[in-house]
């Protein structure tokens, strides 16, 4: 059991698909590489179409790729021993509405061979574990959203998974429920499960991944250390400020721009090297000063800065 | 096996908890009281029309049954994309299907028997007790449904639940109509009619060799090597129609 030992590997996985009447391919994945390595939380994260959910698939073996091989937990998901060992919540919660959470797990419990002994103890269990315990017997169809994705989770670790490849886990989620599912998955690593998610929320990939896979248009532009690739841009500051004048205003924006405007409080972006003097300022001209933080990079910003770097790269 | 057993049973009690299945089986209950007794009162109550007006009954809601929910039971997997988690367990693709089609035989087993014993029932106040020959005759037409079922299955492994459906429709109808069919062709002069037709004949189901309705009509004697003519026919059908829709399955893109 080493650190190294990689859990998942995909590698330049291409993928397309026949779209409109006159069936033109549309190439949804073109290059997509990554490792997951055993007992990481690992973040895969993209913008909406970036072919998150369609890498996915082809882990599951539910599209063939054109191109590129899939190793799950060193071998293939095509071997039910191998799928015996991961765990999959799929996206938009495509669970059946007809059964009870507590009919939902025994049947995926059944499906993975577990006794029905185990399963009476388990899924109680289970379900105090995702929150769902006031619902166990309550059909999937009077679900809310919410309470859907804290049962996929439940599905997906009802057979002690080593591997768990989670769609989307965190969306559809109030902040108290991103709360509670971003504490369970580091539970479970802690348990030494392998988690595989993916998201388009930048925050989410920060809080608990230490690496992690940028995709966008199908194609890896990013693989590595959570620090590395989108550490705060502390080159740059946001100031908020109350109660400023506009003679003020006029004057502090001579070193800085103006990022938001509001009743409450103006917010301004500074070089690094402006923060005391423009803080100064601020004092001097009897403004409030709410707060003064490094600013947080947007997925976009990253996307820039990834970008701009491979394009300085290449040249 | 197990895995076949926990698919099957889970797909029993999506039936059996579904809208369109009570409605039918509603309907069919009230269809089959009416029909017996208006033909009792307006046939003079003779009883092997009583317990072919029944079989007629079970055959055309036990079909729709078959039809409906064995297409929609398995299109339902993919189209709602239950299918997913399912095939993520150590479950292979053939397993899947049998498991469909083993739920859906269970709906239907427990469907017939239940009208069998309803109308059974009926007969029984009428003061007609029902033959064996119409036991025998419900049974056989059990066969038949699982032969109806399989396509369905099948259809609904290549296609979406509208066009499954119609084409498992056809072929029944066509099904029930092979004999017709093949004595129209032959007489006709093209010979390429009559080579499609005859191509026809033997791909599609013969659903009059698992008919007892003439003889329960009739009240004859069932004609010698019937059953088990119909058992290895049937049997054979059903496997190469389900073998024939595993191999098309297991290539199948999930999208
Ligand atoms: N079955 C399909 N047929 C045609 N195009 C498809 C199909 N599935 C996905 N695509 C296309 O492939 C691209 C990637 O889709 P995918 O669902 O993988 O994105 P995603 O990263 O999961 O996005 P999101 O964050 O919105 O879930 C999209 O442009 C999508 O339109
Ligand atoms: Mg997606």
């Amino acid at each position: 059991m080493s650190e190294e030992k990689n859990i998942l590997e995909v590698e330049h996985l291409k993928k397309s698909f026949k779209v409109g009447v006159k069936l033109r391919p549309f190439q949804a994945l073109s290059d997509v590489s990554f490792s997951v390595k055993e007992g990481e939380i690992y973040g895969f994260l993209g913008p909406n179409g970036a072919g998150k959910t369609t890498t996915i698939k082809t882990i599951c073996n539910l599209v063939r790729p054109e191109g590129g091989t899939v190793k799950v937990l060193g071998g293939s998901f095509k071997d039910p021993a191998i799928r015996q060992q991961v765990g999959l919540m799929p996206e938009h919660a495509y669970y059946h509405e007809y059964l009870t959470a507590r009919e939902f797990l025994q049947f995926h419990g059944k499906l993975c061979g577990l006794d029905q002994a185990l399963l009476k103890k388990k899924i109680p269990e289970l379900l105090e574990r995702v929150g769902l315990s006031h619902a166990m017997d309550r059909a999937l169809r009077k679900f809310s959203k919410g309470m859907l994705q804290r049962v996929g989770l439940a599905q997906a670790i009802i057979a002690d998974p080593k591997l768990l490849i989670l769609d989307e886990p965190l969306s559809g989620l109030d902040p108290i429920g991103r709360a509670d599912v971003r504490n369970i998955m580091l539970d479970l690593q802690k348990e030494g499960k392998t988690i595989f998610f993916s998201t388009h929320i930048l925050s989410d990939v920060e809080m608990i991944c230490e690496r992690l896979v940028i995709l966008n248009k199908g194609k890896t532009i990013a693989e590595g250390k959570v620090a590395d690739l989108i550490a705060p841009d502390s080159d740059h500051y946001e100031v908020q400020a109350g109660n400023v004048s506009p003679e003020l205003k006029e004057s502090l924006l001579k070193n800085s721009t103006l990022l938001v405007e509001k009743e409450s409080g103006l917010v301004f972006e500074i070089k690094k090297e402006d923060v005391a003097s423009f803080v100064n300022a601020l004092v001097a001209g009897g403004a409030l000063i709410i707060k003064v933080e490094a600013r947080r990079p947007s997925l976009e910003d990253v996307f820039l800065d990834i970008l701009k770097n491979t394009s300085e790269a290449e040249k | 096996m197990r895995s076949i057993l926990t698919i099957a049973q889970n797909s029993f009690k999506e039936s059996i908890r579904n809208r369109l299945f009570l409605n039918l089986l509603v309907f069919a209950i009230a269809m089959i009281i009416l029909s017996l007794i208006i033909g009792t009162l307006s046939l003079g109550a003779e009883k092997r029309i009583t317990m072919d007006i029944g079989l007629g009954a079970i055959t055309i809601f036990g079909t729709l049954i078959a039809i409906f929910i064995g297409v929609s039971s398995f299109s339902h997997e993919i189209e709602r994309r239950t299918i997913y988690t399912i095939l993520a367990r150590p479950v292979n693709r053939t397993q899947f299907i049998l498991g469909k089609y083993l739920g859906i035989m269970m709906v239907l087993a427990v469907n017939t028997i239940a009208m069998a014993i309803l109308v059974s029932l009926v007969l029984l106040m009428l003061g007609q007790p029902p033959t064996l020959l119409f036991w025998l005759a419900d049974i056989m037409q059990l066969l038949a449904l699982g032969v109806i079922a399989a396509l369905a299955i099948a259809f609904a492994t290549i296609s979406g639940t509208v066009v499954a459906v119609i084409a498992t429709l056809t072929i029944w109808v066509s099904g029930t109509l092979t004999d017709d069919l093949i004595y129209l062709a032959r007489r006709a002069d093209n010979p390429i009619v009559t080579g499609i037709t005859e191509i026809l004949y033997y791909i599609l189901p013969d659903l009059s060799s698992f008919s007892l309705h003439t003889q329960v009509a009739n009240n004859l004697e069932i004609p010698g090597g019937f059953i088990s003519t119909a058992l290895i026919y049937g049997i054979s059908y059903i496997a190469i129609v389900l073998g024939l829709a595993a191999l098309n399955f297991n290539h199948r893109e999930l999208v």
